[in-house]
């Protein structure tokens, strides 16, 4: 009798712990259903309105040059980026080079692969994802190597962007066929918490990026997004919650559509869904305090679009990033990045050479800098940085 | 005694042969590659035209190596090897899409990633897109 009690109190208590869910989602998740005030086949050209520009020219000279960027992070007050040379350079706010972060090699405190990066606000540091070592490493951000992270339990993932929150990191990694993980969130000890696919994406010979900017760090955790969804997923902790839906007019693109255009890019295939009237999703987000700003694909022609959210009022409106040049009006560019009060738009010199000496101020003090900022810019010149604080 | 002797001798050996053989391995997996990609040059083309080019991979090592994939850094372009496996000497061509969808002077990377190392070898796409406002 007191052996069976014994035996059905362990069994009882084994049930209990299985049951228990580390994934342990809060009791009011909740779904806010984001409206917007125009439908996507009537765009706003008009782009947002803005307190403020600030216009950073990065400096230029024999030794910072920075190659096709790949990554940007910013801070309150300095600014990353990362090239195709594998290269991290530090600038501050005045755009002013200050130092790289660490160098390609072997020996200790130095990278053999730059994946993504990341900058830790508990910490202050930078900190990289070396690919080959499957290590995070952490660099001060005057450059210098402070110490190796933990080691990854994965060494088959090929980063494009990562975020963390607390003590977890999310990475967003290309889908290869060694992996069909897009989402991979770890722990403090290098472990895969949980891991999440783009439904029904897989490659047998191929790699497939989908996005470079595909999260976003908020105060309550992480956001990021999906390919041929129109939901913003939250990652707060280890668990995952979808946060808001967003409203859109046209119909989604399906992976079947995706499927029969399989031999194109992304790019391709979000060309060819426009022509299909279809939506693709979104590409990018970006949140400040009070927005939250998501590209999208290509619309018509070559332009891109972007869905921009008051936070206050859950509205949102759908723009169209005009590439037409218009010398008495602010451009909005291409949003790229965040520092969490200002949205960033990181703009190659030549692309900004047809501005030059056409600007008409009349005293306009946001078109003001914007021709101060473009007066002297050469072909070759490092980008400029366009810090847009929007009311 | 004598039998502690042979019991801390016998640890001692199973150690050293485990530890050789893990170096042993451990090389061969991280062995450097031998490997060379050339570069793609699109030339000159307008903004949001489709490039198609080729370029090479070839193994000058002396074993056969595995293409796995090849990644981009971008979702305008994707790059797929006609042949994965390349023995001894052999190369394969490399089909590159790419979507115009940067102006001016373009450089991407392309990192080919292989089976059982994580080395890679770059191919790097280089050609000049004309600008939108020039067409």
């Amino acid at each position: 009798m007191k052996i069976q009690f014994v035996i059905i109190s362990v069994l009882i208590l084994l049930v209990v712990s299985c049951n228990k869910n580390k994934t342990s989602q809060p009791v009011d998740a909740s779904i806010t259903v984001i409206k917007s005030l125009n439908s996507q086949e009537e765009l706003s050209v008009i782009p947002p309105s803005f307190d403020q520009v600030t216009i950073v020219p990065l400096e230029t000279n024999d030794d910072v040059l920075v190659g096709d960027i790949e990554q940007i992070q910013v801070n309150d007050s300095l600014i990353f980026v990362s090239d195709w040379n594998r290269k991290l350079f530090v600038f501050d706010k005045q755009g002013r080079f200050r130092n790289m972060i660490g160098s390609r090699g072997n020996g200790p405190g130095e990278y053999r692969a730059l994946g993504a990066f990341f900058i830790d606000d508990n910490s202050n540091e930078i900190v990289i994802l070396d690919q080959m070592k499957s290590t995070f490493l952490k660099y001060g951000f005057d450059g210098k190597f402070h110490s190796n992270g933990v080691r990854i339990d994965n060494s088959q993932i090929d980063p494009e962007c990562a975020s963390s929150h607390g003590d977890f990191i999310l990475l967003n990694n290309s889908i290869t066929p060694e992996n069909t993980a897009a989402y991979r969130l770890y722990n403090d000890k290098g472990e895969t918490v949980f891991s999440k696919q783009y439904y029904g994406f897989s490659v047998s010979d191929y790699a497939l990026l989908f996005s470079i900017n595909p999260i976003a760090k908020v105060d309550d955790g992480l956001h990021f997004i999906m390919p041929l969804c129109d939901t913003v997923f939250q990652c707060k902790d280890d668990y995952v919650i979808p946060k808001y839906i967003i409203e859109h007019s046209k119909k989604m693109a399906t992976i079947e559509n995706y499927k029969m255009n399989n031999e194109q890019t992304i790019t391709g295939f979000e060309i060819q869904s426009v022509k299909d009237g279809l939506f693709t999703g979104f590409r990018d987000i970006f949140e400040t305090d009070r927005h939250i700003l998501l590209n999208y694909g290509w619309i018509s022609g070559y332009n891109s679009g972007y869905f921009l959210v008051d936070k206050k009022t859950d509205i949102g409106l759908y723009y169209l990033y005009d590439k037409e040049s218009i010398f008495s009006v602010m451009p909005f560019f291409r949003i790229n990045a965040s520092d969490g009060k200002n949205f960033v738009s990181i703009v190659p010199a030549y692309q900004l050479l047809p501005f030059k000496g056409k600007i008409d101020a009349a005293n306009d003090e946001n078109l003001e800098k914007f021709k101060t900022g473009v007066e002297n810019l050469d072909e070759e010149d490092n980008p400029v940085l366009f810090f847009y604080k929007l009311k | 005694m004598k039998k502690k002797i042979i019991v801390l001798t016998s640890i001692v050996l199973v150690t050293s042969i485990l530890s050789l053989f893990l170096c042993i391995y451990y090389y061969r997996t991280e062995e450097v590659l031998a490997v060379v990609a050339n570069t793609a040059d699109f030339g000159k083309v307008n903004y949001f035209d489709t490039v198609r080019v080729e370029t090479i991979v070839k193994n000058i090592g002396d074993k056969p190596i595995m293409i796995s994939h090849i990644l981009t850094t971008c979702n305008c372009s994707m790059a797929k090897a006609r042949k994965h496996k390349l023995e001894k000497g052999d190369s394969t061509i490399v089909d590159i899409t790419y979507h115009a969808v940067d102006e001016g002077y373009v450089e991407k990377r392309m990192p080919v990633h292989f089976i059982n190392t994580t080395e890679t070898v770059d191919i790097l796409l280089k050609g000049r897109v004309k600008p939108i406002n020039s067409q």
